[in-house]
């Protein structure tokens, strides 16, 4: 599972895989579905759900997106996985790059946070808030199961 | 076959159980994998019915 990215005039690969959840784990300490799970939880309030649906339905401009995206902001949870949002987006683009630019068995090697902050410096913050939907979709397509389970949790 | 969250190390676990190496992780789809898990469970699943060899005949 790739993913592309030009930056800079600079081709940038990502690659996802049954590793990611593994090698994400052992860098941040965190699996990379807690922010989804977070997330989740947060949009189970119906008004947090509908104030965002108005927000993403007109791409966040107009009065009534402004009042909406002023009553977000007044959620200090939502405002909080907004945030994490970018973190994730950083840490997943990281390991993903590892992925798809290191042998499996020389992975371990680049799973510091020097080596991080050091590969961080190639971009502006903006990369990472302009492309979190990007690493967001990677993510997704990644984990997405086919099969379903039969008696689940007998 | 179980309840418990779904944890990295669970996770994990079930990729060592499958039978699956480090590298193998590399090249699969964590999808992939959850299918396989999900497989391995159904083996274990439980019909309320299921069909008889009279059942399969009637098919024709």
């Amino acid at each position: 599972m790739f993913r592309t990215i030009i930056y800079n005039g600079k081709e940038y690969r990502f690659k996802a895989s049954g590793a990611t959840k593994i090698l994400y784990k052992r860098l941040f300490g965190v699996s990379p579905d807690d922010y989804f799970m977070d997330r989740a939880e947060v949009m189970n309030d119906p008004i947090t759900r509908k104030n965002a649906e108005i927000v993403q339905k007109n791409g966040g401009k107009g009065e009534e997106a402004d009042k909406a995206a002023l009553e977000l902001m007044k959620n200090p949870e939502y405002v909080k996985t907004t945030l994490s949002f970018y973190d994730f987006a950083q840490q997943y683009a990281y390991i993903t790059y590892l992925e798809a630019n290191f042998e499996p068995l020389k992975i371990n090697e680049e799973l510091t946070v020097d080596k991080f902050v050091v590969w961080l410096m190639n971009f502006d913050e903006s990369f990472f808030r302009e492309n979190a939907t990007n690493f967001q979709k990677l993510y997704q397509t990644n984990i997405k199961p086919e099969v379903e389970a039969k008696n689940a949790g007998a | 076959v179980t309840d418990r969250p779904r944890t990295v190390a669970l996770y994990h676990l079930r990729t060592l159980q499958i039978g699956l190496s480090w590298t193998d992780l590399f090249y699969m789809r964590e999808g992939e994998i959850l299918d396989m898990v999900r497989e391995m469970e159904n083996d274990h699943a439980k019909y309320d019915e299921l069909a008889t060899q009279e059942d399969f005949d009637n098919f024709g």
